[in-house]
Order: C-alpha cells, then structure tokens, then sequence
C-alpha cells in the first residue's frame, strides 16, 4: 500500500473505532433496558372506561429516582447531600456525566420538618441500580422556573406551597454542566387529590 | 460486557498507569536478570554485553530527568487542547480505553514510521537503535527527544474527546507491551499471536540491520498496521543488531547524546543549505549513502 492509501485507510481506521467509542452510550442503553425491571409505588389514574380517547385518559409520566434516601430533619440535608456525594459506586454507575439531581421530598410530616428525603438520578441516566423511587409527574405545580437560585431563594420557594392541600411530594430538579455544576434549579410541588 | 462501561475516575485512571509503570518495571528487572542467566550459561555474558545494558539504564535515567522538566509543561497542551477544542467527551470507561488503546497505538506506529524517514527524527531514535544487543533493557535505552516526536501524533486524540489521562494510559500500555518483546529468549509464538501482535520475532527483525529488515515492523502492540500498511518483514533468518555507522561504546552519555551529535557533525560539513535540509527531513539511509559515496 502506497503512502496516501496508508494515511487515508488510517484516517477511515480512526472514524470507525471513534464511531464505536461515541456508540457506546446506546448499546449501553439498549443493554440496561433489557435487564432493569421497572415497577412503580404509585397507582395510574385512569379516566372513566369508555372507549379509550387521547383528552380522557392521560398516560402517567412517571419520574424514577435511583439514589439516597432517607427519613431526616430537613435542616440536616446538607448531610445526606454529603452521604450522597460520597456515594461513589451509584456515581460509577452513569453511562456519562449526569444532567440531573433530583432532591424528592415525601412523606412530610405535619410540621414539614421531618420527611423522607431522596437525592439521586433518573434511572435513565444509571447503568445499574439497586432501589429506586418512582414518582407520578402528570400533575404538578411549579414553585419555581428553571433558573440559578441560591439556597435561601430555594427554601423561600416552599412558603409557596399551599399547606392547606395535602402534599404527596416536593421535587428540586438541579440541573447540571459538563463540570458537575448546578446552572438552574426547578421546583414542583404535587399534591394528592 | 458491562463491567466495560463503568466509569473511572481521573484519579483512578491516573493512578492505574502509575501502577502498571511502576511494577512494570520491577517485571521487566525480574525478567532481565532472567535472560542475563541465559546468556551466562550459554557463555555469551560478555563485558560489552554487561556495559551496554548499564548505558541502557543510565540514558533511562537521562530520559527520566528531562520528563521530570517537561512533563507539566507536555501534560499541559494535551489538557489545553482537551479542554478548549475536543469536538466531543467520551466517558472515562474501560470501553473508551480500550478504542484509546487501539487508536495510540495506530498513532505510535505512524510516529515510530517518522521517527525512521527523517533525520531529525531518526538522531533521538538511533540511540534505540545503537546497541549492538538485544535484551530488556535495551526497551529501557532512551534519546534525549523521546518525548517530543510522541506529542504530536497523540494530541488529535484529545481533539477526538479521549481524556488525556486516558491517552496517557494507553501510551504506557504500548509502551510496556513493547518492552517485552526486546528479548532472544522467545523465538517464535504461535501463528495466530504472530499474526495480530507485535512480538519478539518482529521486533527483531526492526531492530536487525539485515539489508532486507531495515525500516520494517514499526508496530507497537498490533503487526496489523504493517502487514496492512506494506512495511512487514518476517524474520526468516538470523538478525544482526546496530546501526550503520555502528557506535562502539558503552559511554552512557556518547550513547545517549550520539545521534544528535552525530547530525551536528554532519549539519556542519554539510557542502551546502540545501544538503542541510536534506539532512533533517529526509532519511537517515539517504545521509549514510551519501557519506559512503563521499568516503569512495
């Protein structure tokens, strides 16, 4: 092979196996697709049984968060942010770096000072995943809209709530860089009917 | 296949390549001390053989002290590049090192190729070449622009999105693999290993100055890119180590320095500017020929 046909045949070598490593995402995804078995905590709501129609029945979303969790006062979250941080085999588990952290607030108690607290990743973002959590996102209210907050803002963001319904969970969704860096944060609340 | 794609840290990746580096190297004495017991045996442990393998050592060191300096400054435009102009990110998972893998080593082969076509090249890479043996520790024996030449057939990776911890790695990978196979100790390995890798039988035949070996078997770990790129020899009879002119000495520091003091001499007489360019950018073979045609 003369030296053009070299080079060039290399140049062809480097795009395929370029190719491949840039693929591996999807077949990563596929692969896990077939393994994981999803099931959820919370119930479908469905219309009355009619003929199924597109404006009656509304298909679930479903939010599924793989992390911490654990039952806590709400002033000591910076901790289960740090439990979370140094949870470094979920973090292996990421097919790349992760676009959200999800912070999920259930069961609060009456005061609000005590719930269940999880932080973690959509499944989708994980390879693998022991538990997780799943959530009902079809019907929600939105504290606050995607944009940088400081912590104060955020906390500020709950007087919003209206703790005359019940509510069935908080949700921060902090979004993320390629540097791991919170850019916005978004906060919903969803009450049980 | 799975246990491919889980994510390492850069601190783990970079602490696997000082691992591997460094026991490594520990393997490779283990190994040397192994082949001198051969050679003793066979009566072949002359004092040429025991001053060039010290002078092998000694230019590691030589080489070792230059990457101390440089080494920030060489880890730094790969992490410059990386950072302002990779056209994409690839996880830093065992799947990406691997495709890093093979493609550092398709870089090395074109770089090992330069390093033998052009006398600038060729000055830091003869001193590989200058030992007359060829055992382990000549995979040790370094020139003093080593380090130079790998940087810019390496650094389209970072472009590419590979982490530079990650080309880093995989550069120690084909480096360590080829330190193994600069041994007489194994002949032949079975036909399917001779096929895709690189191995001692090759590698002699690239380090032989037999008329029909010369500029042949450029490979790091796959002989792939030779047999596929038309620079293959198979070795069919025995080889004869060196350059031509040979380099009697076993001077660590006339080894280490001899193939750009050589170029200097020859830069210096040269008749004219043109025969100076001549003797940078084209072969080493060229420069020797006309040498032999002048000394008639």
């Amino acid at each position: 092979m003369n030296l053009f046909n070299s080079i060039l045949t290399t140049c062809i070598i480097v795009a395929a196996v370029w190719f491949i490593a840039l693929s591996q995402s999807s077949f990563a995804f596929a692969a896990a697709d077939q393994e994981q078995k999803i099931t959820t905590t919370t119930t479908v709501k469905k219309s009355s049984p009619v003929a199924p129609q597109a404006e009656t029945i509304k298909k679930a979303e479903v939010l599924h968060i793989a992390g911490i969790t654990q039952k806590i006062h709400l002033v000591d979250i910076q901790k289960l942010w740090q439990k979370f941080t140094d949870r470094s085999t979920l973090h292996k588990q990421l097919k790349q770096k992760p676009q959200q952290v999800y912070v999920l607030y259930k069961a609060l108690a009456d005061n609000y000072q005590v719930a269940d607290v999880t932080i973690g990743y959509n499944i989708n973002e994980l390879r693998k995943f022991n538990d997780h959590i799943s959530v009902n996102t079809a019907h929600y209210e939105n504290l606050l809209p995607p944009k940088p907050y400081t912590e104060q803002e955020i906390s500020k963001a709950w007087k919003k709530i209206n703790f005359r319904q019940k509510v069935d969970y908080i949700l921060e969704v902090h979004n993320l860089n390629n540097k791991g860096d919170v850019t916005t944060t978004e906060l919903f609340v969803s009450y049980k009917a | 296949m799975e246990f491919l794609l889980e994510q390492f840290t850069l601190e783990e990746v970079w602490g696997l390549e000082a691992w591997i580096s460094d026991w490594f190297f520990v393997l490779a004495i283990g190994l040397f001390i192994i082949e001198c017991l051969r050679y003793a045996i066979k009566k072949q442990f002359t004092k040429n053989l025991f001053g060039d393998s010290v002078a092998n050592f000694v230019t590691l060191g030589l080489f070792s002290f230059i990457l101390l300096l440089i080494g920030a400054a060489y880890a730094g435009v790969f992490l410059y590049v990386y950072e302002n102009f990779r056209i994409t990110e690839l996880p830093i998972n065992g799947w990406t090192i691997l495709c890093c893998i093979v493609l550092a080593d398709l870089a090395y082969y074109w770089e090992h190729r330069f390093l033998h076509v052009n006398g600038f090249g060729w000055a830091t890479h003869t001193v590989h070449h200058s030992s007359p043996h060829f055992n382990i520790s000549v995979a040790y024996r370094h020139g003093p622009m080593d380090w130079f030449f790998p940087l810019f057939f390496h650094l389209p990776l970072a472009l590419l999105g590979f982490h530079p911890f990650m080309i880093f790695f995989a550069e120690i990978i084909v480096q360590v693999f080829q330190t193994l196979l600069h041994t007489e100790t194994v002949k032949k390995l079975p036909r399917p290993i001779e096929a895709i890798f690189n191995t001692p039988s090759h590698h002699r035949v690239h380090h032989a100055t037999n008329k029909q070996y010369v500029d042949k078997n450029y490979a790091g770990i796959f002989i792939i890119w030779d047999r596929m790129f038309g620079t293959f020899a198979e070795e069919k009879e025995p080889v004869t180590y060196g350059i031509y002119p040979k380099l009697n000495s076993v001077n660590p520091i006339k080894v280490f320095f001899s193939g750009y003091s050589k170029l200097a001499s020859r830069l210096w007489h040269a008749p004219s500017w043109s025969y100076r360019l001549a003797l940078l950018f084209r072969s080493p073979t060229w420069a020797w020929k006309q040498e032999q045609k002048t000394q008639k």
